[in-house]
């Protein structure tokens, strides 16, 4: 393994650091628990749920009760077990589409940031061709194209999200790759593949992190748009997007049917949005890297 | 709290004022209200006056397609009516009487005198060519099946027309093909020209028209039934959202939506005239073209497995009756046995799933958003009890359409429409054809079927209608490739000063009789 010389911070210290930071600030710890305790919900559906989520067992359209903590739907499922099983839907999009668009993105990034010239225009003009369609709509271009399906809608959601993980990878890269530490590995016989993965990639990992949990945040609304439009989450597996879809036909008829998928919503996106400020306050100024300016909205 | 002899003349002082305002107020803003309103010139009932329709259809002006229903009476005579009650008592309209020959190998029609709105004169010949473009598959439409008995329509002389039918048909059958043949100025009368104008000769005659936007019509003076329409204007507006519709109900932006989904029903009746339609029937394809459906038994299976008192009581609100073969309540092949020896059974669609052999998983295309989905998801669970995996397909709707005429469906809940008193007309639909355009069998449309269609358009006396009309449902129940559901009425919300909008049996809108 080739070795800057001149680091400025050992990365074990330099995490600690971050951590610190990230634990300072109350409302990102607020926002890493409730996700945390969303995600073992989702985990541990099965254990927790009261009611099979498909099962339409009990009595159409019933107000919160003993029996039905927060009622049913139209066809008399249990809505907490659909929440609880429609948190698996959102979380799964969330990473998946963080994953394909970091997946993506951040290797195109790299390799535009780095090697710069033809590669770094092609790259560029790519991602420029990715940027010129709004994101919602490549999404749904690529669901009607693709077929409804998870898998699908976590492709559409995720190669929309490619061109902010592209952009700012190239930028943080762009702003180190000249850096003496960056040198000396080169001058030291490292390979420019190793370059890269070695010594530059883990040096603009931070404000990667933080785009990861902002495309987590858009994916978790878009999956839940689509959801709603019907060309997300397939019946009968829950989904907060298709349970609203379901709930305004019948607003009249059970007006807080709606209330409770839109609140899972707003509380996992207030989740991530908070983990993406802590992460924010953590990174800045805890590396040989710039501070790269993180993409905060209307990306996907 | 206290207050003072001050305060108490303020208060006084205020309260005259403010009953002074709102004096002046209501006595200023009675006509100001009554003005604004879309309403009649004649309150209480009146024979005069406009009102405004919203809708979320499509608008075509061509008679010959089905998505015309929410205005197309309003621009064409038939040559005949049925009352409004759904039954097939015929009442004479384009045509003013008709006589069948003693064989019942031809009809000769004379047609009452009348103009179209452009002042020309209704003409035999306009009903020879009509005739010859309901015979053409390609600019048919839905007129093409039907049509399928006359050999030759002939003019006798300028208002007397006579139709010779292939062999013998029986009275209903032609009685619906009058009752669905509109009258057309020979010259307009193709699909191009009527794509953006109407040219007919019915009650009201086009003013304006805005795509997407709005449709106004006015009284035509000269419509054959004197007196008639009682309504000076009607204006539709369009709306691509239906929750936007009602919303434009509620706040007085419209005086009715028509075609609303059920569920606005419970909220909207005591505030609104809630009219019934006819309506059509929800059905259950399958495609006997693409596994699994291939296998008759495995259908049979799934036909009962399906939930329609549960349907009904969930999805539509209790409104509709269950059906179990493609014909509605007031037909005469109406077989409501059937909903008791095929009702649903999970046991027996167990056992029937296990003598299949089958696959049991199968995908169901359906329309996102529309109450198929919850349909079906009803239909998915019942199968999951018994092995079946039914995975459901929501498509956007224009992509659900492409799928369903390109028979790449393996599944899917679609509407058919009423195939009134006369049953061989449930073979107009695409999956219901005796020919190999037959979206469900292609070539291999079952014989049993082809024949008891055949049949139940040649069977003159009631006897042998009787008898052909239970050897076509016995072929649907074996066959078993649609699978009714329920009925599904129209549904209007109307202002209550509204009264007079049915719907005839095909559930288009009759705005003839209808006062604001």
């Amino acid at each position: 393994m080739s070795t800057a010389p001149n680091a400025p911070t050992p990365a074990p210290r330099r995490r600690l650091a971050s951590l610190r930071r990230f634990a300072r600030s109350r409302s990102a710890v607020a926002g890493a628990a409730g996700l945390l305790v969303l995600a073992a919900l989702a985990l541990f559906a099965p254990l927790v749920a009261p009611f099979d989520p498909a099962a339409q067992d009990g009595e159409p359209l019933l107000g919160p009760s003993g029996a039905h903590l927060l009622g049913t739907d139209q066809l008399g499922r249990d809505i907490l077990s659909r929440l609880i099983y429609g948190a698996r839907a959102s979380l799964v999009a969330a990473a998946g589409a963080a994953a394909v668009g970091a997946g993506i993105g951040v290797p195109l990034g790299l390799l535009a940031g780095y090697l710069g010239r033809w590669v770094d225009a092609v790259a560029m003009r790519l991602v420029d061709l990715l940027l010129a369609v709004p994101g919602i709509l490549l999404a749904l271009v690529i669901i009607v194209v693709l077929g409804p399906g998870r898998l699908n809608l976590i492709l559409a959601i995720g190669i929309g999200a490619v061109p902010e993980f592209a952009r700012l990878t190239r930028v943080a890269t762009l702003s180190i790759r000249d850096r003496d530490f960056v040198l000396a590995a080169r001058g030291m016989g490292a390979s420019t593949p190793d370059t890269m993965v070695r010594t530059v990639l883990p040096n603009v990992l931070g404000p990667i992190v933080i785009q990861l949990v902002v495309t987590a945040s858009m994916a978790v609304v878009v999956e839940a748009g689509l959801t709603f439009l019907g060309l997300g989450t397939p019946p009968p597996a829950p989904s907060w997007g298709g349970m609203l879809q379901d709930a305004r036909s019948y607003l009249y008829q059970s007006p807080s049917y709606g209330l409770f998928p839109g609140l899972c919503l707003v509380a996992t996106v207030f989740c991530l949005d908070r983990i993406g400020r802590g992460l924010q306050l953590a990174v800045s100024g805890s590396g040989p890297h710039v501070a790269a300016r993180v993409t905060t909205g209307g990306a996907v | 709290m206290t207050i003072s002899p001050i305060q108490s003349r303020l208060i006084a002082r205020r309260t005259l004022l403010r009953t002074g305002f709102l004096a002046a107020g209501a006595l200023a803003g009675a006509p100001l209200l009554s003005a604004c309103g879309s309403g009649s010139a004649e309150s209480g009932g009146g024979t005069t006056g406009k009102i405004t329709l919203g809708t979320t259809k499509i608008m075509q002006f061509d008679p010959y397609l089905t998505n015309t229903d929410i205005h197309i009476h309003s621009f064409y005579t038939y040559l005949v009516d049925y009352p409004s009650d759904g039954t097939y008592k015929p009442i004479p309209a384009g045509a003013e009487k008709w006589e069948f020959a003693a064989d019942r190998g031809s009809v000769t029609i004379t047609l009452r005198q009348a103009t179209y709105h452009s002042g020309a004169p209704v003409t035999a010949d306009d009903v020879v060519t009509g005739v010859k473009r309901a015979q053409d598959p390609d600019a048919g439409f839905t007129l093409a099946q039907p049509t399928g008995f006359i050999a030759a329509a002939t003019a006798v002389d300028n208002r007397t027309v006579r139709l010779d039918f292939k062999r013998p048909t029986p009275e209903p059958l032609v009685l619906d093909w009058m009752f669905a043949f509109p009258l057309v100025p020979a010259a307009s009368n193709t699909p191009a020209k009527l794509e953006h104008e109407p040219a007919g000769s019915g009650p009201f005659r086009l003013v304006e028209f805005q795509r997407n936007q709005r449709l106004v019509l006015k009284k035509n003076p000269d419509f054959y039934d004197a007196g008639k329409p009682f309504l000076d204007e009607v204006e539709y507006r369009f709306f691509t959202d239906e929750d936007a519709l009602v919303a434009a109900l509620e706040s007085g932006s419209v005086d009715g939506a028509a075609y609303i989904a059920f569920r606005h029903a419970d909220r909207l009746r005591d505030r609104y005239t809630l009219v019934e339609g006819n309506g059509r029937m929800s059905i259950f394809f399958m495609n006997a073209l693409i596994p699994p459906f291939d296998n008759k038994l495995l259908r049979q299976a799934v036909g009962r497995a399906i939930d329609r008192e549960r349907i009904l009581k969930q999805v539509n609100f209790g409104i509709g009756d269950p059906v179990y073969t493609a014909f509605m309540p007031s037909s005469p092949a109406f077989e409501p046995a059937y909903l008791d020896s095929h009702r649903f059974d999970l046991d027996a669609a167990a056992a029937l799933l296990e003598r299949s052999g089958g696959a049991r998983k199968a995908v169901a295309g359906v329309a996102s958003g529309t109450p198929d989905v919850s349909k079906l998801e009803i239909i998915q669970a019942d199968l999951k009890k018994i092995g079946f995996d039914l995975e459901i397909a929501p498509q956007e709707e224009a992509a659900y359409l492409d799928a369903l005429f390109a028979s790449k469906l393996q599944c899917t809940a679609a509407a058919q429409p009423n195939n009134m008193q006369s049953p061989s007309l449930v073979a107009r639909g695409r999956q219901m054809l005796t020919t190999k355009a037959n979206t469900t069998f292609g070539d291999k449309v079952p014989p049993a079927y082809v024949e008891a269609v055949d049949a139940a358009g040649s069977a003159i006396t009631p006897e042998a209608q009787k008898t052909a009309y239970a050897a076509l449902n016995a072929v649907l129940v074996e066959e078993a490739w649609a699978i009714g559901i329920s009925t599904m009425p129209s549904l209007f919300a109307l202002d209550k000063r509204i009264t007079g909008l049915v719907t005839d049996v095909r559930d288009f809108v009759n705005l003839t009789a209808t006062k604001g």
